[in-house]
């Protein structure tokens, strides 16, 4: 497997001097094109710190981040935005979608400001995976949670990004809609040739992941390959009571 | 130390306050701008009355009495404006040997004469003479006082005239045109340029030159001289001893000749002649507050909505004030406290901001060289007062609905987690009402068009007004509901200019119906007058135009430049034109003051060729029997008024004449702007024949070439002062004239323009503010920050184009009604100037962008990370 996107000592502080919080503390990680990821740890660990430095939506203190070979880490804020637009695919915790955009229009929305013309065939074939065909021409008020964030794995893959960031895309999901946007974004990496990154502190979503990095303290405590479940949970445990 | 703490709603108003400086600039800069506006114009009028006070009593600063000569009693109080072209009145003058047997009186310390007639300084620039005047201000000549009590002139440089080849000139001209003491300048007085050598430089009564007037001063027997005065004098000066009584003095002077002298007290004249200007001014003022009142009306709507659009920002705010305890009354009341706070702040910026621009319109006039008088500012504590007040109960009143709407808020909103968006409440019963409104707005209107209805005690001038008032009033209800509709017509044309983004900024607007029309109401009401004045004047315009090639059937007219300035046209032009082989047809006009029924009337002096030279038609009588000796016309107005008919006798009072009777024998239309009301023959009167200046002149040509218009424009050019015009002259004359009123018009709206500006930014400012995590999403997914900032800008114009579309559709709809209601005044063209109308929505659009810039760069520069975390 290719490597897609890599960190190397990366480190992130917020604040000054006193009040400085490191939240991420020089972090080496690369990530493999087509598979998904899961990266866990306990609250406050820098889990979505780390997940906003590699999606160019924040600027790490130190350290480079390469997107293949393109170290991203000190590109300006519009190539930034051109890399997000074109190279990545994203689904938040919530507030996904454009309340006045249809779902259709909220899927093709990074192609509409990119100017370029959606890939019909390939948004059919997302569409048809997410099972919201019959949803398309509604507006995300009259959308239920679980298909809110299967429209936004839809936009997030309508581009056919290099990678895709999820932070707690399940996170506010009752556990049938998220069991469905799991076992979509899965089919998604395994059917349709994508990457995942997705940050969870549910070791239940995590268990559909094919690696999950375990952070603490702003440093990788543990990369689990395949792991079940149960060493998920095992792995959760070890590391909140240390 | 305000001592609320009794009152803790209070206290927490103004902590609020304190904390959101930028709060109170939105809400407060509408109102800033209106108060503004009344106190500029007021203290701009106040202070030119206080100037004009100054002036007249510096006219008569040290002198005591002022001796006038009686005017025959119907040219007493005579304005002079009679029409068009100077009028020669004959005015009544003062022996000058008078001035000694003044003197001579033991009760008088000193007495001189005044000389004061038209004279005109000329420049010679680049090989043109330029004759020098400041606008519409008269330009003067007068005689040197000499007398060492005389202190209305006051030499800056140089010394007085001494003889016939010196004249001494007011320092603003001299400031103005570069003229120092030594130099050259023609002058023009009477009939003929003369040069002088300026041999010094006078201030007026330490104002530099009186109200714009140009002076040139002469050595006193020059100034009777060519002032026409010779042997005489306009007025005399005195001044008393100390141990007379000044009535005692005044009946000794008036026994000198009781027919013939009129004397006034020299300080009660003063405070007379600047009354009589004040009156004047007191229209410029008036036209000034109604502008302000516009402002402050546009105003009171974007302190509304902003007032709205505050609150709903803090609704988490008020509804934890709600929860913790607090009544709907105490927030209503926290609210009002705020807006009463906000109204005082907002005023008194308004004050200094007046005082600001009233001195920024000084200096700008002064600037351009419009002559008003020299002086302090004056704000006076009424101004002041009236300003504050304004000011504050505009804001409170605009206040209370959204205060209401505020106290209204649910305490559960506080735990409520997404930022607030408005309810849809149904516009249904908005569209209702406001049509309704509408409806009888346009009853009342077209009643009067299609004379069907017709209210009473109202004119129907009136009535088509109060249609207009009602009907804007229905459609500003009506707004809300219709912008979804209109909206709709964006959506296709801005998906396809701009994609997403018009997509995003149309849905946008329709989100929020009610605060895109408020807003856009608000620039409605300006380009509602925009554009009435815009087709009022270019149906004028366009009348005139049509009017002017029908009417002057003359190819050249020949007129004095400057009515107010000039004496007239020298005979010598209209002989020199006749001895041209080319001029076929030459009719001349004169004018002076009469005495009918005891009142001033112009009568009019022709040749028989004017009307082939000016149409006219015919009411009744004969144009042949006009011929006759003692045979007199009269226009069909003054005939109507004064109930004359062809054959009736008509007694004149002519000054130096005496009366004489004339026949009516023609009574007809002059159809342009006539020069007299009553007209005889010229040829058959001898005291218009001695009469050295033709008022205007009309004459045909037999062919019209390039070198006939060259030798004609050699003659007049000989003659300074006088001016020539073709038709397309005329009418771009009138054109401009026109266009000079409604420029000055335009300047006055542009400020609700920009007070609607305001609205505009506070408007998109919430709008972005509702939507940070939208926008940061849209820049998270891959949106570039200029992408954000142009959305707003097109948000932006689509409230500007609502805005400027039902304003310019309004305010054309009302011009038409208005011509309609004219029609039978004769105001038949409705014209609308499709580049003017253009011009003004282009404006508003880019006003539109400009109010955008703010919001849109704040927008584009949200944090994505604050706006997509999830707490
Ligand atoms: N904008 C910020 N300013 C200051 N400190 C911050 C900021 N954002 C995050 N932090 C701090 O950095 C650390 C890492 O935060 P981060 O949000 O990455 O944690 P997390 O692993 O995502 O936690 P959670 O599971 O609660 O979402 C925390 O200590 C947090 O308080
Ligand atoms: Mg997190």
């Amino acid at each position: 497997m290719e490597n897609i996107i890599q960190a190397t000592k990366l480190t992130k502080i917020y604040g000054e001097k006193e009040t400085s919080v490191t939240a991420l503390d020089n972090v080496d990680v690369q990530f493999n094109e087509n598979e998904f990821t899961a990266i866990m740890g306990p609250s406050g660990s820098g889990k979505s710190t780390l997940l906003h430095c590699l999606a160019g939506l924040d600027r790490p203190t130190s350290g480079q981040i390469f997107l293949k070979d393109q170290d991203i880490s000190t590109l300006n804020d519009k190539q930034l935005t051109k890399i997000r637009r074109d190279s990545f695919g994203f689904v938040f915790q919530a507030f996904n979608l454009i309340p006045t955009l249809t779902a259709e229009e909220n899927i093709t929305l990074p192609a509409s400001i990119s100017g370029k013309k959606p890939d019909m065939d390939w948004i059919k074939q997302v569409v048809e995976t997410v099972d919201i065909g019959d949803r398309l021409t509604h507006r995300p008020n009259e959308l239920s949670g679980g298909q809110q964030q299967r429209v936004a794995a839809a936009r997030a893959m309508a581009t056919k990004p290099e990678v895709i960031f999820a932070d707690e895309p399940s996170g506010n999901l009752d556990s049938k809609s998220s069991k469905e946007l799991l076992t979509f974004m899965k089919s998604v990496v395994e059917e349709l040739n994508q990457t995942i990154i997705m940050v969870t502190h549910d070791p239940y979503a995590a268990s559909y992941a094919s690696r999950v990095i375990m952070l603490k303290d702003g440093s990788i405590a543990s990369d689990l390959k395949e792991p079940t479940q149960e060493e998920i949970v095992a792995e959760v445990t070890a590391l909140t009571n240390i | 130390m305000f001592g609320f703490t009794k009152r803790p709603l209070f206290l927490i108003a103004w902590k609020n306050l304190k904390t959101y400086p930028v709060r109170i600039f939105l809400t407060t800069s509408s109102i800033i701008l209106g108060v503004a506006v009344i106190i500029a114009s007021n203290i701009f009028s106040e202070s030119n009355k206080s100037a004009f006070d100054n002036l007249f009593s510096g006219i008569y600063e040290g002198v005591d009495l002022v001796v006038q000569p009686i005017q025959e009693d119907f040219a007493q109080g005579f304005s002079g404006d009679g029409g068009q072209g100077p009028i020669s009145f004959e005015v009544k003058k003062i022996p000058d040997n008078r001035i000694q047997e003044i003197v001579n009186l033991p009760s008088v310390r000193a007495a001189w004469g005044e000389v004061l007639g038209f004279a005109q300084f000329i420049k010679i620039v680049d090989g043109e003479t330029v004759l020098i005047s400041n606008g519409f201000a008269p330009t003067f000549g007068a005689a040197w006082d000499s007398n060492p009590y005389a202190q209305q002139w006051s030499l800056v440089e140089g010394q007085p005239p001494t003889n016939k080849k010196e004249v001494v000139m007011d320092v603003v001209t001299a400031e103005n045109h570069n003229f120092s003491v030594g130099d050259r300048v023609t002058v023009l007085a009477g009939a003929t340029p003369a040069s002088f050598t300026i041999v010094g430089i006078a201030e007026f009564a330490n104002v530099g030159a009186p109200g714009g007037a140009t002076f040139a001063l002469f050595e006193f027997r020059t100034a009777q001289a060519l002032l026409d005065s010779k042997g005489e004098v306009d007025l005399i000066n005195v001044v008393i001893e100390n141990n007379f009584d000044i009535n005692d003095v005044k009946n000794d002077i008036t026994n000198l000749d009781s027919e013939n002298l009129n004397v006034i007290n020299a300080q009660e004249a003063a405070a007379e002649q600047a009354d009589s200007i004040k009156q004047g001014l007191d229209f410029f003022n008036t036209i000034l507050n109604v502008f302000a009142g516009i402002a402050i009306f546009v105003g009171a709507f974007i302190i509304q909505n902003t007032f709205r659009i505050l609150l709903l920002q803090r609704t988490k705010e008020l509804s934890l004030l709600r929860a913790l305890g607090t009544s709907k009354r105490q927030i209503y009341r926290l609210v009002i406290s705020e807006s009463l706070f906000m109204s005082i702040i907002g005023s008194g910026l308004g004050i200094a901001l007046g005082i600001g621009l009233a001195v920024a319109v000084k200096e700008g006039l002064q600037y351009f060289e419009f002559g008003l008088p020299d002086g302090p500012l004056v704000l006076t504590t009424e101004a002041a007062i009236t300003g504050l007040i304004i000011g504050i109960t505009v804001t409170i009143f605009s206040s209370l609905l959204p205060a209401r709407k505020a106290s209204q808020v649910s305490p559960m909103e506080a735990i409520r987690d997404s930022v607030s968006t408005p309810q849809r409440k149904s516009l249904l019963a908005r569209l209702l009402f406001g049509s309704i409104i509408s409806i009888v707005g346009f009853g009342v209107l077209f009643g009067v068009l299609y004379d069907f209805l017709d209210l009473p005690t109202l004119s129907s001038l009136q009535q088509v007004g109060f249609g207009a008032g009602v009907i804007f009033i229905g459609i500003s209800v009506v707004t809300p509901s219709i912008t979804k509709p209109f909206v709709f017509i964006f959506d296709k044309i801005y998906n396809l200019l701009f994609g997403i983004l018009g997509k995003l900024a149309t849905e946008n607007s329709k989100r929020t119906p009610r605060r895109t029309a408020s807003t856009a109401s608000a620039l409605m009401i300006g380009l509602t007058l925009i554009s009435l004045a815009n087709v009022i004047t270019t149906s004028f315009k366009a009348q005139a135009e049509s009017l002017i090639s029908e009417v002057i059937l003359a190819d050249y007219q020949v007129s004095a430049a400057n009515v107010f300035a000039s004496p007239g046209i020298p005979t010598g032009l209209s002989e020199e034109l006749l001895q041209l082989d080319e001029v076929t047809k030459l009719s001349r006009t004169r004018a002076t003051v009469v005495g009918f029924n005891d009142r001033p009337l112009i009568l009019g002096a022709v040749d028989e060729t004017v009307f082939d030279l000016v149409k006219t038609d015919d009411v009744s009588g004969d144009r042949k029997d006009f011929l006759d000796e003692n045979a007199i016309g009269i226009l069909k107005q003054t005939a109507e008024r004064e109930e004359l008919f062809v054959g009736d006798e008509v007694v004149l009072t002519i000054p130096e004449e005496g009366e004489r009777t004339f026949t009516v024998s023609y009574i007809f239309d002059w159809t342009t702007q006539p020069p007299a009301e009553f007209f005889v023959l010229l040829e058959n009167n001898s005291f218009f024949s001695d009469e050295s200046l033709d008022t205007e002149l009309y004459f045909n040509v037999d062919k019209k070439t390039p070198e006939l218009e060259e030798k004609i424009n050699a003659i007049v050019d000989e003659y300074p002062g006088v001016e020539i015009r073709d038709e397309d002259g005329l009418v771009e004359e009138a054109n401009n004239q026109i266009q000079l009123l409604l420029n000055v018009i335009y300047g006055f709206l542009s400020i609700s323009i920009f007070v609607a500006l305001f609205g505009i930014t506070n408007t998109l400012s919430l709008s972005v503010f509702e939507r940070t995590r939208e926008i940061g999403l849209m820049r998270a997914i891959g949106t570039y920050r200029k992408q954000i900032r142009r959305m707003i800008f097109i948000e932006s114009s689509i409230i500007s184009i609502f805005g400027a579309a039902l304003g310019t559709s309004l305010g054309i709809f009302f011009a038409w009604s208005l011509i309609q209601t004219l029609a039978d005044e004769g105001f038949t063209v409705f014209a609308v100037s499709i580049p003017q109308t253009a011009l003004w929505i282009g404006i508003s659009i880019i006003a539109g962008v400009i109010a955008a810039i703010l919001p849109a760069i704040r927008a584009s520069r949200q944090n994505i990370l604050e706006a997509i975390s999830y707490e």
